[in-house]
């Protein structure tokens, strides 16, 4: 394979504002002098902080195009907000999970309505990364593929709990994976050695949800399932009473914790992050860490993935568009899809954010039609 | 997939492979600037993915994607501790880091930098691998000018207060930018790097058995763990006492050592931690070495034969002539080759001994008083009388510095004479009073005089004696200081002799108010001291408002026979 000299681009007119981002977790919802990404929940807290500039790893880390533009990264909720991405551009409806962000670039690239509310606005050209916690599903297609799942780091699902006894704890800490498959297909809550056992999803545009579901090999939801388009993934707070659990990605609850994302477990009462498997999701005590055994997990563990137009990140296409195809470009030490470690790179801030390397490096073409995705 | 070519772009199976490709390509040759000297630091450019430095002279793309960092040590590797390569912590009322490309000579002036980055909060353990890749400049409002026109500029971190705009320090290092964008860096010429090197020392000691009062010379050795040469300082010690600081020279120091009393003295000698070029030659200390210190040899004088042995004014021929304190017998030249016992007369006063050569031998009779003697020359064995004769001194003896070897042997029934006088010095002939403390005002520097010896073994005419000391006013130049700024106390080291008189010690002197010349001792009439080793403390007091510097004075000691 031949690599030529990246193309250098002129530079962007206008000054970028600064953002102070020493300690205190990035916030969102700039409007984008370059690149703008939506979509799942999972990925949103690292993404701003890289986007937005962080100190997380003790040095200075900042996400910009190759011409020291910004980008803009917005948050998944609440959900049905008008967000506007882009100068003078017009307002949509947020998308509010993998599946939303996938559906808003899809209609970004086909210039058609906004694809997750009723305001009827054109998406065209207004959003440029979409991301994403789920994979692609049986869409792949190598050759035709119109998007590009971009690996970007290595999450885990789990399950959130509420438990305000030790009684319930002991229960609710290790559930099986067949019996979350019973609880989540049931009519009625499921009790569980003397334990009731709620079940809850996120809106159903969570990846989460969906990659949850697709763990425990769930199809049809149990009516026993409390969900609705207002809850939040990741949210500990949306535990409401003893004995629901909650899909839960173990990164964000390991971020949240450490507190280099906004953290819901303060707000929330008595909340812990079970494990369907023999080990915790996580290491550590004061400060957590992924669980190498755990995020290897064929079921449990999941790659993430940033989704890019394919046309505009391949240089044989009119569409290329190197500042997009730069911005993901693992080889660059602060893109979007870098895995480094030392702590001037975007890898490091991933660690700290916990995830871990994806499985693969290997970027997948799919949906052969953008209609479908 | 029909991609002809791809860049830095991502398509299906193409990530893992671009994840290689780094090497930052020269399309210009843009020139390796030197190093500034107004960073507070020099800094290096490193990789920020593998954290080791940029080759020198690299030509590195505007928007470099591995990303220029600085840090302020070169590396070779990735460091162990991030921390350590964090730039110098600021002080506390630094509130951020951040940051810039500027002209020369702007670096602290962020109203005319050219870009700069996010202002972060800083960090009190300091800033680390701050970026300085031009691209990542997200402030620019100079940026497109440096790239279309290139120039020279300098590319770094600054640590601000007061909002951005008071640059606390700055560390950065100089950058040539072609038109168009190529960049090269100056890379600070590499700190010498200091290296521990140990050190061994050895001590040996020659003689090491030791008369008291004479001396055995110390030898220290220091070899080092790189067999570089070793200089510096090694300090003898005799136990923990500190006997002074010697300059090692290709790493060998003597010391010449008196040894004061009988019995062992264990000696150790330490080399002192130096720096030499880029080696830091580590402190050592040799294994203890032991002298031995045995008694003196202080010999008797041989009993003289009465003066009744002789018998009128000349015998066998002899004649005596005197040629100021020196008398020379001449006799039989049948006892040519012979060694003889020489003594005075009428007071027996042993003179040592003497081999006659062409009929005569010669002695000094500077200890003698005046008057009229006899000198008489005496077979050791025998004791007999061999030749004597009549002689006139006409002054006293004078005062008088003398050492002599005095071999004998004791002949029975005989009456007790008079042995050796003299005063010896056992320490070198400069005193040196130095390392002088400040008490209220005035310079005060302190040391021992040194050992010296008086031997009295005139056991049967115990004239007496007395032991006088003067001494010069200091002098530097022109500047003078009066001699009564020196204090001496006396003291007795050893006092020997069998049915010996200790002498009367003088009062000491207190420095300010010294007055000499002063007796340092005194033996009265009727007796004798044998051998008595002195020595003294000195001190010295500057008055206030002396020059400082390096006074000199002279002290005399003289021994006076009563």
């Amino acid at each position: 394979m031949k690599i030529t000299k990246p193309v250098i681009l002129g530079v962007v007119a206008g000054l970028a504002l600064s953002t102070v981002a020493a300690v205190t977790p990035a916030s969102a919802d700039p409007v984008s002098n370059s690149l703008v990404l939506v979509g799942s929940d999972t990925l949103q807290d690292v993404t701003n902080a890289l986007v937005n500039g962080t100190t997380v790893t003790g040095s200075s880390v900042r996400s910009v195009t190759a011409s020291g533009a910004t980008m803009g990264s917005f948050n998944a909720f609440p959900t049905g907000s008008l967000i506007q991405v882009k100068p003078a551009g017009p307002y949509f409806t947020r998308p509010s999970g993998s599946s939303s962000g996938r559906k808003a670039l899809a209609a970004s690239i086909l210039g058609n309505t906004d694809p997750n509310g009723t305001t009827g606005t054109s998406m065209t050209n207004q959003v440029d990364i979409a991301r994403s916690s789920s994979n692609w599903g049986s869409n792949a297609d190598a050759d035709n593929g119109k998007l590009l799942y971009v690996p970007f780091g290595r999450d885990a699902i789990a399950y959130a709990y509420r438990a305000s006894t030790s009684a319930q704890e002991t229960v609710l800490s290790h559930l099986t994976t067949a019996q979350l498959t019973a609880i989540y297909s049931a009519a009625t809550p499921t009790v569980v050695s003397g334990v009731t056992v709620r079940p809850v999803l996120p809106q159903s545009g969570s990846g989460t949800r969906s990659t949850f579901l697709s763990d425990i090999g769930v199809t049809t939801v149990g009516t026993a399932v409390r969900s609705d388009s207002t809850v939040a993934e990741n949210d500990a707070t949306q535990l409401s009473m003893d004995g629901e659990i909650i899909p839960f990605s173990a990164a964000s609850w390991i971020a949240q914790f450490n507190g280099v994302a906004p953290s819901t477990l303060t707000a929330a009462t008595s909340v812990h992050l079970g494990s369907p498997l023999a080990v915790a999701a996580y290491t550590g005590t004061s400060t957590l860490a992924p669980n190498a055994t755990y995020y290897a997990d064929g079921t449990w563990g999941r790659d993430t993935y940033l989704i890019v137009e394919y046309d505009r990140v391949n240089p044989s296409s009119a569409k290329y568009d190197a500042t997009l195809a730069a911005a993901i470009d693992p080889s660059r030490t602060k893109s979007l899809a870098n895995f480094g470690t030392a702590p001037a790179t975007s890898g490091a801030v991933k660690a700290r954010f916990g995830f871990s390397t994806p499985s693969t490096f290997t970027a997948t073409r799919a949906y052969a039609n953008l209609a479908n995705a | 997939m029909k991609t002809k070519h791809l860049g830095r772009i991502l398509a299906a199976s193409t990530v893992a492979a671009l994840m290689a490709t780094a090497a930052p390509v020269a399309a210009h040759a843009a020139t390796e600037p030197s190093a500034p000297t107004t960073s507070d630091a020099p800094a290096y450019v490193i990789d920020a993915g593998t954290s080791i430095s940029v080759p020198a002279g690299s030509q590195l793309p505007w928007d470099w994607g591995n990303s220029a960092v600085l840090s302020p040590v070169a590396l070779t590797a990735a460091p162990s501790d991030y921390d350590t390569i964090r730039f110098p912590a600021p002080s506390a009322d630094v509130t951020q880091f951040v940051s810039f490309i500027s002209s020369p000579g702007e670096e602290r002036t962020p109203s005319a930098w050219k870009g700069w980055s996010d202002f972060v909060g800083s960090d009190p353990k300091g800033s680390l691998t701050p970026e300085i890749t031009p691209f990542s400049m997200v402030n620019q409002p100079g940026m497109s000018g440096v790239k279309s026109a290139g120039g020279t500029f300098s590319a770094g971190v600054a640590y601000t207060k007061t909002n951005g705009l008071v640059v606390v320090s700055a560390y950065y290092t100089t950058i040539t930018v072609d038109p168009g964008g190529t960049w090269t860096f100056a890379t600070p010429s590499a700190p010498v790097v200091i290296t521990d090197v140990a050190t061994a020392t050895t001590l040996t000691a020659d003689p090491t058995s030791v008369e008291v009062g004479a001396k055995t010379t110390l030898t220290a050795t220091v070899t080092a763990a790189n067999s570089a040469a070793v200089s510096g300082n090694v300090k003898f010690y005799e136990g923990s006492n500190l006997l002074g600081t010697v300059a090692a020279s290709n790493g060998v120091a003597t010391k010449q050592v008196t040894i004061g009393t009988v019995g062992d003295h264990s000696y150790t000698a330490s080399y002192v931690e130096t720096t030499v070029g880029s080696d830091k030659f580590l402190a050592s200390t040799s294994a203890a070495v032991t002298v031995t210190g045995v008694p003196a040899n202080v010999t008797l004088p041989p009993n003289a034969p009465s003066e009744n042995a002789l018998n009128g004014d000349t015998a066998h021929g002899a004649s005596a002539s005197i040629d100021g304190d020196q008398v020379t017998l001449s006799v039989d030249p049948a006892l040519n080759g012979r060694t003889v016992n020489v003594f005075a007369y009428s007071t027996p006063t042993y003179l040592g001994q003497r081999t006659v050569t062409d009929g005569k031998i010669t002695v000094d009779v500077s200890g003698l008083p005046a008057g009229t003697h006899k000198l008489a020359i005496v077979d050791p064995s025998t004791g007999d009388v061999l030749a004597w004769a009549g002689f006139d001194k006409s002054t006293a003896a004078a005062a008088q510095s003398i050492t002599k070897q005095i071999t004998t042997e004791v002949a029975s029934n005989s009456t007790p004479s008079d042995g050796e006088f003299s005063l010896t010095n056992l320490s070198g002939d400069t005193v040196t009073l130095d390392n002088p403390t400040l008490i209220n005002g005035e310079s005060v520097s302190s040391g021992a005089l040194g050992a010296f010896k008086v031997t009295d073994l005139r056991v049967a005419s115990t004239p007496g004696w007395t032991l006088q000391t003067d001494v010069d006013d200091f002098v530097m130049g022109s500047t003078t200081i009066d001699k009564a700024q020196l204090g001496i106390a006396p003291k007795v080291v050893d006092q020997a002799g069998t049915g010996a008189t200790a002498p009367t010690m003088g009062t000491a002197q207190v420095s300010g108010s010294a007055s000499y010349p002063w007796n340092f001792a005194e033996l009265g009439a009727g007796n004798y001291s044998g051998v008595t080793k002195y020595d003294a403390d000195l001190t010295f007091t500057a008055p206030a408002g002396s020059a400082a510097g390096t006074y000199s004075s002279t002290l005399t000691l003289t021994l006076t026979s009563k």
